[in-house]
């Protein structure tokens, strides 16, 4: 596959972080679900961890430019995205997948995806193989003419990663995305995955510790809208030991530094 | 962008909009052909008044396009996009008003293959009246769509249509003493009392502006994010109708819109003499016309001061404001009228001549008697039917049958010359009101 590369994306970039936030504040209604979070992260493969209403999808919302941060600071690409920042720039760089996604259910997959590339202003030369390559990329290819009501709850999850990877961002936000796919389907995902972390800063979120340790460079670990922890898969093994609830050693290193956390925090 | 057209036209509500709207068009137009199978000008009312169903079904179709879009789901997705929401529902716009502009268009071009070649003379306001047709449901889509998107619930697009009937319902009572205000606010067009009206432009170009100001609106509805920037559709709906107002001609004699279309109403000849004419509205109708005249012609020959040319007579009698500006009879010339009965090709009438020859005979007197009226029509059409060479037909008669078989026998019992000379001094009375026609048949005066 070879395509024409222009100067603009050979250019070194002008920020260290591909998300930077501080002190970050961000509502879900009237509750505060991220609150005071700090949180720095570049290329490569993030998963981000955290208990059930733990402010994850609420960050990833706020990543993807769906809501305002209410406090603190966010920076997408070196850009300032609090108020009333131009976001047209950034969201062309912006790959995002929604917990809940939304379809229109008479589109093909090719004509869905090829549908998000507009909206995503890629160049009209581009857009052809690269609906094509993210097709190719989930796996879709024979059904790439397929409805997207005919799909079944897995393919549907493809289809929605296609389209956040169809103008190669440079922050992927995919919230849950591995949720329907049986087990060859997710091994095949996290080998994408990895592909997409070599150059993009890729942010996964899940319930599923075992998936990070598998496809990610570095595990972000929240809990009631805070960072817990960042570190690498390794690490995050060794921070638990046999008494910790888990059936893996990440899983109890995650289970280890949630009680030390919230022990800290007198909950 | 044009694949993205092309995936907008397939995939959103926009084949159900070109669907729905074309069956329904193209029921309303053939369930009665007879509303315009005379010729273009009832063709293009005709299919504005059906707009009194078909405009509120645009606009239910424009709020159902809208729900399926919020069905979809893809609010939270589409908010990370790029481009401007504005731009996408742009396209969406453009795909619903390309389907219901293909909608009218197909039906119109299906009746006007039906009379294309009969229907010969084409006002310039009836393209007008197809493109008001056309503008004012792209802006019932838009509406519908802007509407849509506020209420995206199931309960929307059918109680829009029934707003749209019934707004359009109260337009038309609510105007009644003025019923070009109604006609210029509503989409819907009351049909034209006969084929010599047509619409001023200054009507249509009014009318144009005021749907395209509900457009825009409809627009604004959609596009607008904000509840203020939505307040803003306001303005082209004000400045439409204020324009609209301004600018479309009042007729006061009677408020309506129509005005006498002095164009259609020109004379068209057919070669050869006796001269025989007939309005341009009815040029495809000369060919037939012109042999039945030169008989009722023939007729009447040997009458003194006999007419030597025949010409339709359009000035249609109402006896209001409607009626034609006066154009005297000229007394050298037979008027006869043209009845198309809404066929597209009419039957020359079995009693055209008879009938031709009553009116040649007949008076209108402005303050008669009911008994001195029906007297006199007995009169005219006993002497039609006797000039014609025919027996009268009690099923053709207007007036009472016996009493005009009565009339018609005694003059078959007068030699020819008296009975030519009685009926001569009837068409002599037509400028005396005072007379009875009958007595002057009867001989029982002079």
């Amino acid at each position: 596959m070879m395509r024409v590369i222009s100067a603009a994306e050979t250019a070194p970039t002008t920020y260290a972080w591909a998300v930077h936030a501080s002190g970050l504040q961000v509502r879900a209604g009237r509750h505060l679900a991220v609150d005071g979070l700090d949180l720095a992260i570049g290329t490569g493969v993030h998963g981000l961890l955290g208990p059930n209403g733990a402010g994850k999808t609420t960050l990833m919302r706020a990543l993807a430019t769906v809501i305002n941060p209410s406090g603190g600071a966010l920076a997408l690409l070196g850009q300032d995205v609090s108020g009333r920042a131009d976001l047209r720039q950034i969201r062309r760089n912006l790959g995002y997948l929604p917990q809940h996604f939304g379809f229109y259910p008479r589109f093909t997959v090719r004509e869905f995806v090829e549908y998000m590339a507009w909206l995503k202003e890629m160049p009209k030369a581009n857009i052809a193989a690269a609906v094509q390559r993210a097709i190719d990329r989930v796996g879709l290819t024979d059904r790439a003419d397929s409805k997207l009501k005919t799909l079944s709850g897995g393919m549907l999850r493809r289809a929605g990663i296609a389209q956040a990877i169809v103008n190669d961002p440079e922050i992927l936000l995919l919230d849950e995305p591995t949720v329907g796919l049986d087990p060859e389907q997710r091994l095949d995902f996290r080998e994408l995955l990895r592909e997409i972390g070599v150059d993009s800063c890729v942010l996964v979120s899940t319930h599923l510790v075992e998936d990070v340790v598998a496809a990610c460079s570095d595990v972000v670990l929240v809990d009631a809208g805070r960072l817990v922890y960042q570190g690498t898969p390794a690490d995050l093994a060794s921070r638990g030991d046999a008494g910790d609830a888990g059936d893996s050693p990440a899983e109890r290193g995650y289970s280890a530094l949630l009680r030390a956390y919230r022990k800290a925090n007198g909950r | 962008m044009i694949r993205v057209l092309r995936i907008n036209a397939r995939r959103s509500a926009a084949p159900l909009t070109l669907l729905l709207l074309l069956v329904a068009g193209l029921i309303c137009m053939f369930v009665s052909p007879g509303m315009w199978a005379e010729g273009w000008l009832y063709l293009g009312t005709a299919q504005r008044t059906y707009l009194i169903l078909l405009w509120p079904l645009a606009l239910a179709l424009g709020a159902w396009q809208m729900r399926q879009e919020h069905r979809a789901q893809v609010d939270e997705l589409l908010h990370t996009v790029a481009r401007p929401r504005w731009q996408r529902l742009a396209v969406t716009a453009a795909v619903q008003a390309l389907a219901v502009t293909v909608a009218y268009l197909v039906a119109f071009a299906a009746a006007a293959a039906w009379i294309a070649d009969t229907a010969t003379y084409l006002p310039g306001s009836v393209p007008a009246m197809v493109a008001n047709g056309v503008l004012s449901l792209v802006a019932a889509v838009w509406i519908g769509m802007g509407v849509g998107y506020l209420l995206p619930f199931l309960v929307t697009a059918p109680a829009l249509a029934v707003v749209g009937f019934g707004v359009q319902i109260s337009l038309s009572v609510v105007f009644r003493g003025s019923e070009w205000l109604g006609n210029l606010l509503s989409p819907y067009m009351s049909r034209p009392w006969d084929p010599y009206y047509t619409l001023p432009a200054g009507f249509n170009g009014g009318q144009a502006i005021w749907l395209a100001g509900l457009a825009v609106a409809g627009l604004v509805l959609v596009a607008a994010a904000t509840r203020r920037s939505r307040l803003t559709a306001i303005a082209p709906l004000v400045l439409g109708v204020g324009l609209a107002v301004a600018i479309a001609p009042r007729q006061d004699t009677d408020s309506t819109p129509w005005v006498r279309d002095l164009v259609g109403a020109q004379m068209v000849c057919a070669d050869g003499t006796p001269r025989v004419c007939v309005t341009k509205v009815r040029t495809a109708q000369l060919p037939k016309m012109t042999p039945l005249a030169r008989e009722a012609l023939a007729k009447v020959a040997e009458l003194p001061g006999a007419p030597t040319s025949a010409m339709e007579d359009w000035t249609l009698s109402y006896g209001d404001g409607r009626d034609a500006p006066g154009v005297s009879p000229d007394p050298n010339s037979l008027e006869f009228l043209v009845e198309a009965g809404g066929e597209i090709r009419p039957r020359a009438g079995e009693d055209f001549v008879p009938r031709t020859l009553r009116d040649f005979l007949a008076r209108s007197c402005p303050d008669t008697t009911q008994k001195q009226y029906d007297e006199d029509q007995a009169a005219a059409e006993a002497g039609g039917y006797w000039l014609a060479g025919r027996p009268t037909d009690p099923a053709q008669v207007l007036s009472e049958p016996n009493r005009v078989r009565q009339l018609w026998d005694g003059l078959q019992a007068l030699p020819r010359k008296q009975a030519l000379q009685r009926i001569a001094a009837v068409r002599a009375a037509r400028e005396q009101c005072g007379t009875s026609l009958t007595d002057i048949l009867t001989g029982r005066s002079k």
